[in-house]
C-alpha cells in the first residue's frame, strides 16, 4: 500500500465531501443541536439562580453589621454586594431610586417598599448581632452538609446527551458518506479506473480517513461552539472537565467511526446501486440505533449495573461509555478498558472488511453472494 | 512491447479467456476485434491489473508487469466511469496524480489534454453536467492524462461524433508514433482497419486471427474475383480452381488460394471482350465473419454457447453506468457493419 495514494484519495475525499452541500447541512444541524442545548441549559440555569443585592450600611454600628451580613449572605443563598456609607442622605435617594436594595442605618432598614423575604433575615441577623456587647461571642451559622448534592450533575447530564447525541449523529452520517462513496465509485466503474493505478486498500484506507478527518472537525467546530457559547451564556461552568470529556468523545468517535466505517464499507462493496445500498446497511443501522436507544434510557440511570456491563462491551461500549459521564463515578479503569476492548476488535473489523471489500468492488450486478465476497479474491 | 502470453480466466463454470496470446509492438495500433462476450474487456482488464488471470501473464519491456508498471498504462474501460460529481478538471488532476505524477504536472497535462479535447471550458463543471460526447472525451483524457507508456482503450471510438473520431484517431497515430504500444478494441471495423498496424480476432476466449489485415487476406483459402463479360452463364464452371460462381450482370467467381487468375481470363478473353477484371479484397468486416464461422461450433469448453450472450464477465451487470456514455447506439454488431465490396452472402 503506498502512502502517497492513500494521501491522494484521503485529500480527494476531504475537499470533495467538504465541498458537498450534505456536509454544509450536516455542520449547521449538529451546530443548531448543541446550540439550543446550551440555550435550555441557560434558562435553565438562569431561572434558579442566586437572587443577588446591593446594601449600604451607615451609623455607628456600619462595620459590624455589614461584616456579619457578609458572613451569613452564603447560608442564605444570597449574593451580598456591601459597602459601608458615611451620608446617609445620600444613600437613601439611592434606595429611593432603586440604585441601592437596602439601606441599613441604626435600627431602620430604608426599602423602597418592602425588604424582600431572602434578605430579611440577613439584616435582621447583622442588626441583632451588632448590639451584642461582646463581639467575639458573636458567632455566624454554618452548615454541614450530611447528603451534598453534586452541583455540577445536572450539567453533566446535558454534556453527556450532548455527546451521545453527537456520536450517534455523527458516525451514521459519515458511516452513511463512506457508503455511498464505495457504492458510487462502483455505479458509475470509475473503480475500474483508480483500480488500474492503485490498490483496493489504499482505496478504501484513504476514503476511510479522509472522510472521518472530517467528521473529527465537524465535531471539534461543534464543541468548540458549544462550550463557547456555553461559557459565554454562563450556561456551563465545568470548563476543567468539559475538555476531557470533548477529549473522550473524540476518542470514541474515531474508534467507533473506524469500527463502523469498515463495516460500512464491506457491505456497501456487495452492492452495484445506491437503492441497494440503503437496504444492505439497514442491520448495521440497527447495531448502531439500538445501543443508542439504549443510551437514553441509561442517561437516567448511569450507575445501573447492566449501563456498567454495556459501556465495556464492543461495539456496544461506543455509545454507552460515554452516558457514564453523566455518573461522573467512572473509575479510571473503566474508559481505558472499553477503549482498549474496542480497539481490539476494531482491528479485526478492519481486516475482515479490508476483505470483503476487496473482493467485492469489482463484482457488479447483484449483490455479491458473502461466501464469494469472503473467500473468492480476486483471483476467483 | 507489450506481451500477453497464455490468458486463461474461468468465471465459475464459463470460460471467458482460453489461452490469448499476443503482443503490441512499441509504436504499434493494434485493433481487437471480437464478438460481445467474446473475452476483449476481460483480456484488458486483466492486462491493467483490474483482474487477476487464472493462468499466463502479461509482460511489458520483458518484464512482468507489476503495480508500479501498470500505474504508467493508461486505460479506458467498457464502463465508462468517471466521478458524476468532481469537476472535469479536478477530476482529470486527481488521476494525474494517482498515477504518479506530480502536483504541478499534473495540473498541467489536465490542461493540455482539455484543450486537446476540446473540453476546456467545462474544466469547472461537474462531470454529471456534461453530455454523453464530452463526457466521453473526459474519459479519454483520464486514458491519456498521464502520459501513458502503454494505452489500452476498450471501444473508445464509441458514442463519438465523426469530429471527435477523427480527433481520436489522429491522437492514438500521435501516441504510437512516439513508440507507445496503443490497443484498442472496436466494433467499427471500417475504422479498425484504416487505423491499425495490426489486428487480432478473439471468439470465445481465443484468438482466432491475428497479424496485419493484408497478412490475414493472404492466409485465405479463397480468392475472390468479379469478372465483366458477355460470355453466357456457366462459362467459368469448368474451369482449373473455380470453386463457385455466380452469374449475375458481371460474374463473381470464388477461387481455390492456388488458382491461377491469368488461365481464368485467358478463358474469359476467348469467349468475348472482358471490361471488368477485379480481384476483390475482402474488407476486415469479412475477414471477421470467415474467422469466427471457422471457429463457430468447436469445442472451447464454453458450455453456454452463443457468444453474446455469455457476457458474465464483461461488465455484465446491470449496466448502471451513471456517468458512463453506455455504449451501444453507435456500435453496429459486426454483421451490420461495412461491406465494401459485399461478395458474400
Amino acid at each position: 500500500m503506498n502512502g502517497r495514494t492513500v494521501r491522494l484519495v484521503m485529500r480527494r475525499e476531504f475537499t470533495e465531501r467538504g465541498r458537498d452541500r450534505g456536509f454544509a447541512i450536516s455542520v449547521a444541524v449538529s451546530l443548531l443541536i448543541v446550540l439550543v442545548a446550551v440555550v435550555i441549559s441557560a434558562l435553565v440555569s438562569n431561572r434558579d439562580k442566586t437572587p443577588s443585592f446591593t446594601v449600604g450600611f451607615a451609623g455607628p454600628r456600619a462595620a459590624v453589621e455589614q461584616q456579619f451580613a457578609d458572613q451569613q449572605a452564603p447560608v442564605y443563598k444570597i449574593k451580598l454586594t456591601s459597602s459601608v456609607v458615611t451620608d446617609s442622605a445620600g444613600a437613601q435617594a439611592l434606595v429611593k431610586s432603586g440604585r441601592l436594595d437596602a439601606l441599613v442605618d441604626g435600627g431602620q432598614i430604608y426599602v423602597q417598599d418592602s425588604v424582600d423575604p431572602k434578605l430579611a433575615p440577613v439584616l435582621a441577623g447583622a442588626n441583632l448581632a451588632s448590639q451584642l456587647p461582646d463581639l467575639d461571642q458573636v458567632q455566624g451559622q454554618s452548615t454541614v452538609k450530611l447528603a451534598p448534592k453534586d452541583p455540577d450533575a445536572g450539567q453533566r447530564k446535558t454534556v453527556a446527551l450532548v455527546a451521545e447525541i453527537m456520536l450517534f449523529s455523527q458516525m451514521i452520517a459519515y458511516c452513511m458518506w463512506v457508503a455511498t462513496g464505495v457504492v458510487e465509485e462502483k455505479a458509475s466503474r470509475v473503480i475500474e479506473i483508480l483500480l488500474s493505478s492503485t490498490s483496493a486498500r489504499a482505496l478504501l484506507t484513504g476514503k476511510i480517513i479522509g472522510i472521518g478527518a472530517l467528521g473529527l472537525l465537524q465535531l471539534a467546530a461543534t464543541a468548540a461552539v458549544g462550550i463557547g457559547a456555553g461559557s459565554a451564556t454562563g450556561a456551563l461552568h465545568m470548563t476543567g472537565q468539559i475538555w476531557q470529556t470533548v477529549g473522550i468523545v473524540a476518542v470514541w468517535f474515531v474508534l467507533g467511526y473506524i469500527f463502523y466505517a469498515a463495516a460500512y464499507a464491506a457491505v456497501a462493496a456487495r452492492v452495484s446501486r445506491q437503492e441497494e445500498m440503503q437496504t444492505a446497511v439497514q442491520p448495521l443501522n440497527l447495531v448502531l440505533m439500538v445501543p443508542y436507544f439504549a443510551a437514553f434510557a441509561a442517561l437516567s440511570n448511569p450507575d445501573a449495573v447492566w449501563v456498567r456491563v454495556l459501556s465495556l462491551v464492543p461495539p456496544f461500549s461506543v455509545l454507552i461509555q460515554p452516558v457514564r459521564i453523566a455518573g461522573g463515578d467512572a473509575a479510571w479503569w473503566e474508559p481505558v478498558a472499553a477503549i482498549g476492548l474496542m480497539a481490539v476488535l476494531t482491528v479485526g473489523i478492519v481486516a475482515a472488511g479490508a476483505r470483503v471489500y476487496e473482493n467485492s468492488v469489482l463484482r457488479f450486478g447483484s449483490k455479491v453472494p458473502m461466501r464469494v465476497a469472503w473467500t473468492a479474491g480476486r483471483k476467483a | 512491447m507489450l506481451e500477453l502470453e497464455g490468458l486463461r480466466k474461468r468465471y465459475g463454470d464459463r470460460v471467458a479467456l482460453d489461452g490469448v496470446t499476443f503482443s503490441v509492438r512499441p509504436g504499434e495500433l493494434y485493433g481487437f476485434v471480437g464478438t460481445n462476450g467474446a473475452g476483449k474487456t476481460t483480456t484488458m482488464r486483466i492486462t491493467l491489473g483490474v483482474l487477476e488471470p487464472d493462468a499466463g501473464s502479461v509482460r511489458f519491456g520483458g518484464k512482468p508487469v507489476d503495480t508500479a508498471t501498470r500505474r504508467t498504462f493508461g486505460y479506458m474501460p467498457e464502463e465508462r466511469g468517471l466521478y458524476p460529481k468532481m469537476r472535469v478538471g479536478d477530476q482529470l488532476r486527481y488521476l494525474a496524480e494517482l498515477h504518479g505524477m506530480s502536483r504541478r504536472d499534473a495540473d498541467q497535462a489536465a490542461k493540455y489534454w482539455m484543450e486537446r479535447l476540446s473540453v476546456a471550458e467545462r474544466a469547472e463543471d461537474r462531470v454529471e453536467a456534461l453530455s454523453l460526447g464530452n463526457q466521453q472525451r473526459v474519459q479519454l483524457a483520464a486514458a491519456l492524462v498521464h502520459h501513458p507508456a502503454v494505452l489500452v482503450l476498450d471501444e473508445p471510438f464509441s458514442g463519438l461524433d465523426p469530429v471527435g473520431v477523427d480527433n481520436l484517431a489522429e491522437v492514438l497515430r500521435e501516441r504510437a508514433a512516439e513508440g507507445v504500444p496503443v490497443v484498442f478494441s472496436s466494433h467499427q471495423l471500417e475504422l479498425v482497419e484504416r487505423l491499425c498496424d495490426s489486428i487480432g480476432i478473439i471468439y470465445r476466449g481465443r484468438m482466432v486471427a491475428t497479424g496485419t489485415v493484408d497478412g490475414l487476406r493472404a492466409s485465405r483459402a479463397e480468392v475472390v474475383l468479379r469478372v465483366g463479360t458477355d460470355a453466357a452463364p456457366g462459362w467459368a464452371d469448368a474451369l482449373a480452381g473455380v470453386q463457385s460462381a455466380d452469374y449475375g450482370a458481371t460474374t463473381t467467381l470464388i477461387l481455390t488460394a492456388d488458382a491461377d487468375d491469368q488461365v481464368i481470363l485467358d478463358a474469359a478473353r476467348a469467349l468475348g471482350p472482358v471490361r471488368e477484371f477485379t480481384p476483390l479484397r475482402p474488407s476486415l468486416a469479412e475477414l471477421f465473419r470467415e474467422a469466427v464461422a471457422d471457429h463457430n461450433g468447436e469445442g472451447d469448453g464454453d458450455g453456454e454457447g452463443d457468444g453474446d450472450a455469455a457476457g458474465g464477465g464483461e461488465g455484465g451487470g446491470a449496466g448502471n453506468g451513471a456517468g458512463g456514455a453506455s455504449d451501444g447506439a453507435s456500435e453496429a454488431p459486426p454483421a451490420a457493419s461495412t461491406d465494401k465490396e459485399g461478395v458474400t452472402a
